[in-house]
C-alpha cells in the first residue's frame, strides 16, 4: 500500500490586508471606541459644563463677600495670589471627579454588557495590552476634557475678575494647580475603569467609585477628632487631592510640609498614583484570570 | 488549521465540554453539530481565548491563539450576534476592529459591501434586527481576510436570502484555502454546508466523519412492502441475510434485498402489492441517532396540534 497525501492545499492560506497587531493599533483602537460613543461627548460636556458653571458661580460669590468685606475695611485685597485657578478647580475636582469615575467604569462595563468585549479580544487576545490600551485612551481624553476645562474657567474668571478691577489672580502656582486638578480628573477615570474591570456591572462600578471618592471621605470626616481617623481621612483620594488642588504649593513652603501627613502636593500626587494602581492591579489580575 | 486536544472545560459541577480532540482541516467546510448545550460554543470560546481551558489546549496554524502575531489575520470569528456595542454605528464597531492591525478603511467597505449593510451601517447597532446584527458580525469576522473562519450558529436570525448567502460564502471561503469551522444546531443545514462533521453531545465527541460517511453508516435502508399476503411474503423472503420486520397486519419492512430484488420476486410469485417504497434514514434521523443519549433539554411531550386553536 502507498502513502497517499491528504488532501491539503499545498500552501497556507496568507491574509492580503493589514499588518501585524500592535500597541500602537490597540490604543488606536480604543480611540476610535472612545470617541464613536455619544456618552464620551456627553461625559466631556458635563465635565466642562459643571467645572465651568461652578468655577463661575464660586467666583462670583467669593467676590460679592470680598467686596463686602472691602467695604467694610476688613480685607485690603485680594488674599490668595491665585485665587482663579484655587476657584476653578472646584467645579473640576468636586463634580468633575463623579463624571470621570462613571465614564472609565463605563467605558469597560460596556463591553460586558454590550458582548463586544468579545469583538476587541478577537482582535487584540493578550488582555493586559487591551487594559493598557483603555488606560491610556481615557487618560489622553480626560487629560484634554480637564485641560479646556480649567484654561477656560480660569479665563473667565480672571476676565470677571479684571472686569471689576482686580488683578487676574493668576499667580505663581497656577499651572501646578490646574496640572493637579487635571491629574485628580484623571486618577478618578483609571478608578473608574479599575473597579469595571474587576465589578463588571455598571451600576456596581459606579456605586463603588463614588462610594470611594465621595462618601468615604465624608463619613470619615464626622471620626477625624480621632488621631487614626484623621490619618486615614487624609489618605484617601480626595484629601489627597486638595494637596494638589486647593493648596497652592508656596502657601505650604510658607506653613512647612509637617501640617500633613502626605507633605505636600508630590504627596498627594503619589497617594493619587497609588490608588490608581490599587484599582487597575487587581484589574489586570482579574481581567488575565476570569472568562471574558 | 484548527487543532483541539483533550480539550475540557468545567464549570462548577457541570462538565461542559469532555476530552473533546479534534482538528479542522483547511480548504473545507467543517460543520460543529450537536444539539443546544453541547459545548460547541464553550469549544469555540476556548479556541478564542475567552474561555480558560479546565484541561487540555487548541492551536490556530500550530500555535495557541493568544500567541498569534496578527490575529485579526489567522482568525476571523463570530461567536455572538452580540458582540457590537449597540450605541455605537456598525461602521464605527468595523473601525475600531480595523484600527488594530492597520487595516484600511477600504477593506472596511468591502467588509460592509459584502455582507450588504451599506444602508445602515452609519446607523446605530440598537436598530437593528437581529438579522442585521449576525451580517454585522460576519462582516466583523472578514475583515481581517482571516485564513480561519470561526462562526458559532450564524445562520441563527437570518432570513432565507441570509441563510444562503452563508452557505456560498462559506463554501467560497474553503475554495481560497481557508478553514471554515461553522457551528450549527441543525443537521440539515449542515448537510447542506459542511463537508465534514464533527458531532459532539454532551461535551464529548460522538462522530466525525464526512457527510457522506455519516449518511452511509447510520441509515438502515430498507423496504417498506404493504400487502394483503403480507405473512405469506413473510415467510417467503425471510433468509440469513435479509430481516423481515412486521410493520402493521399488512405492512412490512425488508431490509437486506433490494426494492428491484422484491418486485423480481412479486412479479414471479404473483403476489399483490399495493405498495413497495424504499426507506432510507434521513439526515436528521441519523443525527437524532446520533446524538439521542446526549440531549441534555428534551422536550417532555409533543404539544398537542391545534391546541388553543
Amino acid at each position: 500500500m502507498t502513502a497517499i497525501a491528504s488532501p491539503m492545499p499545498s500552501q497556507q492560506y496568507r491574509s492580503a490586508v493589514g499588518h501585524d497587531l500592535t500597541m500602537g493599533g490597540i490604543v488606536k483602537s480604543e480611540w476610535v471606541k472612545l470617541r464613536s460613543l455619544r456618552s464620551t461627548w456627553w461625559c466631556g460636556g458635563l465635565i466642562f459644563a459643571l467645572t465651568f458653571g461652578f468655577g463661575l458661580l464660586v467666583a462670583l460669590g467669593l467676590m460679592e463677600r470680598r467686596r463686602q468685606e472691602l467695604a467694610e475695611g476688613l480685607v485690603s485685597g485680594m488674599t490668595a495670589p491665585d485665587f482663579t485657578v484655587l476657584t476653578a478647580n472646584n467645579g473640576l475636582t468636586m463634580l468633575g471627579q463623579m463624571v470621570a469615575v462613571v465614564f472609565g467604569a463605563l467605558a469597560v462595563t460596556g463591553e460586558y454588557s454590550s458582548g463586544s468585549i468579545r469583538s476587541t479580544l478577537a482582535a487584540a487576545p493578550r488582555r493586559g495590552q487591551v487594559l493598557v490600551a483603555k488606560v491610556i485612551a481615557t487618560l489622553v481624553f480626560t487629560a484634554l476634557v480637564g485641560t479646556v476645562s480649567i484654561v477656560a474657567t480660569s479665563a473667565a474668571i480672571a476676565a470677571l475678575l479684571e472686569a471689576a478691577g482686580q488683578s487676574n489672580g493668576i499667580g505663581p502656582d497656577a499651572f501646578a494647580l490646574g496640572a493637579g486638578g487635571v491629574y485628580y480628573l484623571v486618577v478618578s477615570a483609571l478608578i473608574g475603569i479599575g473597579l469595571g474591570f474587576i465589578l463588571r456591572s455598571g451600576a456596581g462600578a459606579i456605586a463603588a467609585g463614588i462610594a470611594l471618592l465621595f462618601v468615604v471621605p465624608m463619613v470619615l470626616a464626622f471620626g477625624s477628632g480621632n488621631e487614626v481617623i484623621a490619618y486615614i481621612l487624609e489618605l484617601t483620594p480626595w484629601q489627597a487631592s486638595q494637596l494638589m488642588t486647593a493648596v497652592a504649593p508656596s502657601e505650604v513652603a510658607q506653613i512647612g510640609s509637617g501640617e500633613w501627613v502626605l507633605g505636600g502636593y508630590w504627596g498627594g500626587a503619589a497617594c493619587l498614583a497609588a490608588w490608581a494602581a490599587a484599582a487597575l492591579i487587581p484589574a489586570r489580575i482579574i481581567f488575565r484570570r476570569r472568562d471574558a | 488549521m484548527i487543532q483541539v486536544e483533550g480539550l475540557t472545560k468545567r464549570f462548577g459541577h457541570k462538565l461542559a465540554v469532555d476530552h473533546l480532540s479534534f482538528t479542522v482541516e483547511p480548504g473545507r467546510v467543517t460543520g460543529f453539530l450537536g444539539p443546544n448545550g453541547s459545548g460547541k460554543s464553550t469549544t469555540m470560546r476556548m479556541i478564542m481565548g475567552l474561555d480558560r481551558p479546565t484541561a487540555g489546549r487548541s492551536a490556530v496554524d500550530g500555535r495557541a491563539f493568544v500567541d498569534a502575531k496578527a490575529p485579526l489575520r489567522e482568525v476571523g470569528a463570530l461567536l455572538d450576534a452580540k458582540a457590537a456595542n449597540p450605541n455605537r454605528s456598525g461602521r464605527a464597531h468595523l473601525s475600531a476592529l480595523a484600527a488594530t492591525h492597520g487595516i484600511g478603511r477600504r477593506r472596511v467597505d468591502q467588509v460592509i459591501a459584502m455582507a450588504g449593510l451599506g444602508g445602515v451601517i452609519g446607523k446605530r447597532v440598537k436598530t437593528y434586527s437581529l438579522g442585521m446584527n449576525q451580517r454585522l458580525g460576519i462582516a466583523a469576522a472578514l475583515l481581517g481576510d482571516p485564513a480561519n473562519v470561526i462562526l458559532d450558529e450564524p445562520v441563527n436570525g437570518l432570513d432565507p436570502e441570509g441563510v444562503v448567502w452563508v452557505r456560498q460564502l462559506a463554501k467560497a471561503l474553503a475554495a481560497e484555502g481557508r478553514t471554515v469551522f461553522i457551528s450549527s444546531h441543525l443537521m440539515a443545514e449542515m448537510a447542506l454546508t459542511a463537508d465534514q462533521l464533527i458531532v459532539i453531545g454532551r461535551g464529548r465527541l460522538i462522530a466525525k466523519s464526512s457527510v457522506s460517511e455519516l449518511l452511509a453508516a447510520s441509515s438502515a435502508v430498507a423496504t417498506r412492502v404493504r400487502s394483503p399476503q403480507a405473512g405469506h411474503i413473510a415467510a417467503a423472503l425471510a433468509s440469513r441475510d435479509v430481516i423481515v420486520t412486521a410493520e402493521g397486519p399488512d405492512t412490512l419492512l425488508v431490509s437486506g434485498l433490494s426494492v428491484e430484488a422484491i418486485g423480481q420476486a412479486a412479479a414471479q410469485r404473483g403476489w399483490v402489492i399495493y405498495e413497495l417504497v424504499p426507506v432510507t434514514a434521513s439526515l436528521e434521523e441519523a443525527y437524532m441517532k446520533l446524538t439521542d443519549t446526549a440531549v441534555e433539554y428534551r422536550s417532555a411531550a409533543p404539544i398537542p396540534q391545534g391546541a388553543g386553536k
